[in-house]
């Protein structure tokens, strides 16, 4: 197929970084533009190129609403504990014991193996300066790795692949969910959003029945490169007459005019959605997952994985977290659906032998405060457990305790910035530069 | 488009997946103009929301059209949502007048000048045309959608 070779050839290029008139002459403008200016940018930048059978893969796991960090690693010997939490409190003998002051909430006992087994980390007592506790801030907050008292508009990993990840396929990041995560928002905005694979497509009018209908057909043709190298140039003209829409000057796309731009997203759109749809229906786990939402995110995450789609960053999220009365089954509801999922994909991933390529990373907006309140529930707090989890993962615990005494009105203080964690994610797990990404550099853990 | 707006509930969706929330502006500045809005997704999302525009509810899950029709066992507010999505198919008679109906050439001329700002390359005009030429003579309402449903799933469209 013509574009199958299109991208070929495009890979081709961006690999060996030579610009080949040969390989160039039948290439409609607007990829030609970009070849040009990705050729001028992989001079200075640290392209990350991956051929989807190598290379790290990121996957971040967001606890939506507020986890009850308190409750998921226990900090069972302290009397504080109990103390503040008489009706939601985890005794001694029901908890996974990690060392005489620690423990794991009773439902996390694939996750207490992962520990024993050396491929989890605990990062203890994870918040920012200043916390806040609106859910929409904080949220935004750890989606973009800003100080608490100011804003950013694109995501963290927006910034990785717009820094590090130019002229890489759109699906260098995937999120599964019906929305895109502020996470991803960037310059340029790259990475697919969708929850279930045969969403990610062009609909038809007519559903077909197993084969490419007319429109479809069409369709590809209108979306493929433009339709050809004749009408690459007579739209590259359209296009400049338009050409007022103020583009921010980052990565390849400040020399392409508007419909230079389009065309290239269109045709990216369709290479991605066939990849995909084409993964998605050749592999299928052998490992038996959980029923549920979170579940269904991450067998299709395994499923890419396995099909070598070259994806750094995969996202997906777990919502309901925000236990405000009535705390008790739904947490450990959730923590059960939290620990079987993650169980069901690690097993995935060490049948595939991608285990070792793989880090798992979960992180919610905050914790929740140290007493529960007077509905058996708990209130937005501050400071929180995150928990790093991979074949190549030191385990262990990092950062500390908070005391639970010692509070900032009546919340844990934090002792390890979120941003150390994803700077050590940056600089070692995707090798990509954090300070850049991050604004500046923060202290690494050992993590990895 | 001589048609009525999208419900609130499916218009309110369709922004949030094209990653404008009404209301929560991305900054203090509200939204940027720009290359910021178009990525693979939601590209694709706009092809598709525009199939709902053109063919209405029909086009959607077959299990919203499940729902609908199980409302009367127990599933109160997911009948609510179908019904609150419902939507007809856009009306052609206004658009394309019969007469021109048999004329391939015509009917893209005139659905061009309407549906495009900037008249697409003759490329595109020659593709919607061939495409019309290819469905049967008569060119029914159905085919007058896909064609514009086609149209709008352009990456040309976008700059309309």
């Amino acid at each position: 197929m013509k574009t199958k070779a299109t991208l070929q050839t495009r890979r081709k290029f961006l690999r060996t970084s030579i610009l080949g008139a040969a390989a160039t002459w039948t290439l409609p403008v607007f990829l030609e533009k970009t070849f040009f200016a990705l050729d001028a940018l992989a001079a200075d930048a640290a392209t990350q190129i991956v051929t989807g059978k190598d290379g790290s893969i990121l996957v971040v796991l967001q606890m939506a609403g507020g986890n009850d960090g308190l409750n998921m690693v226990v900090p069972y010997a302290d009397d504080a504990y109990h103390v503040a939490r008489p009706r939601l409190r985890l005794s001694a003998d029901q908890v996974l014991k990690v060392d005489n002051h620690i423990a794991l909430n009773p439902k996390l006992t694939g996750l207490k193996s992962l520990y024993d087994e050396g491929h989890a980390a605990i990062v203890q007592g994870v918040c920012y300066p200043n916390p806040n506790r609106s859910h929409f801030r904080s949220t935004e907050i750890w989606q973009t790795a800003s100080d608490a008292d100011r804003t950013a508009s694109d995501g963290w990993l927006g910034r990785y692949f717009d820094n590090c990840c130019a002229g890489a396929d759109p699906t260098v990041g995937v999120a599964i969910g019906e929305e895109t995560p502020q996470a991803f928002a960037a310059k340029n905005p790259t990475g697919v959003t969708f929850s279930r694979p045969e969403q990610f497509r062009f609909r038809p009018s007519e559903p077909g029945n197993g084969q490419l209908s007319a429109e479809e057909m069409f369709f590809r043709q209108l979306n493929e490169a433009g339709g050809g190298e004749e009408s690459g140039i007579a739209a590259s003209n359209a296009g400049g007459s338009i050409g007022t829409i103020s583009g921010p000057a980052t990565a390849g796309n400040n020399n392409l005019s508007t419909l230079d731009f389009l065309q290239r997203t269109a045709l990216d759109a369709q290479l991605s959605s066939d990849k995909i749809l084409a993964i998605a229906r050749k592999y299928k786990s052998s490992v038996t997952y959980p029923q549920g939402q979170l579940s269904a995110s991450l067998n299709i995450i395994a499923r890419m994985i396995a099909g070598g789609l070259g994806t750094r960053v995969y996202y997906a999220s777990q919502g309901g977290f925000d236990t405000h009365a009535g705390q008790i089954n739904t947490h450990e509801r959730l923590m059960g659906e939290f620990n079987d999922v993650v169980a069901a994909f690690v097993a995935d991933l060490k049948q595939q032998g991608n285990f070792e390529r793989v880090l798992l990373m979960t992180f919610s907006e905050f914790g929740r405060r140290v007493r529960e309140n007077a509905n058996g529930g708990t209130d937005h707090g501050a400071a929180a457990p995150m928990f790093v989890l991979g074949g190549a993962v030191k385990a262990g615990l990092f950062g500390k305790y908070p005391s639970l005494t010692d509070l900032d009105h009546g919340d844990l203080k934090f002792n390890t910035d979120f941003r150390s964690v994803y700077g050590t994610v940056l600089d070692r797990w995707l090798k990509a530069p954090s300070e850049i990404v991050l604004g500046r550099k923060f202290p690494a853990l050992a993590i990895v | 488009m001589n048609t009525p707006p999208p419900a609130p509930i499916a218009a309110q969706n369709a922004m949030r997946q094209m990653g404008q929330i009404l209301f929560a502006p991305p900054n203090v500045k509200g939204w940027d103009g720009g290359k910021e809005w178009i990525s693979t997704s939601t590209l694709l999302f706009r092809y598709n929301f525009a199939n709902y525009l053109i063919n209405g509810d029909a086009i959607l899950p077959p299990n919203l059209q499940q729902r609908r029709q199980g409302a009367d066992v127990g599933f109160g507010p997911a009948a609510r949502l179908a019904e609150e999505v419902r939507r007809e198919p856009i009306d052609l008679s206004q658009l394309v007048p019969t007469d021109v109906r048999g004329k391939p050439r015509e009917v893209v001329d005139l659905l061009a000048r309407r549906f495009f700002q900037t008249r697409p390359a003759q490329k595109e005009i020659d593709t919607f045309v061939k495409y019309l030429e290819t469905r049967s003579s008569e060119t029914s309402d159905a085919t007058l959608r896909e064609l514009i449903h086609l149209m709008m799933s352009t990456p040309q469209f976008q700059l309309a």
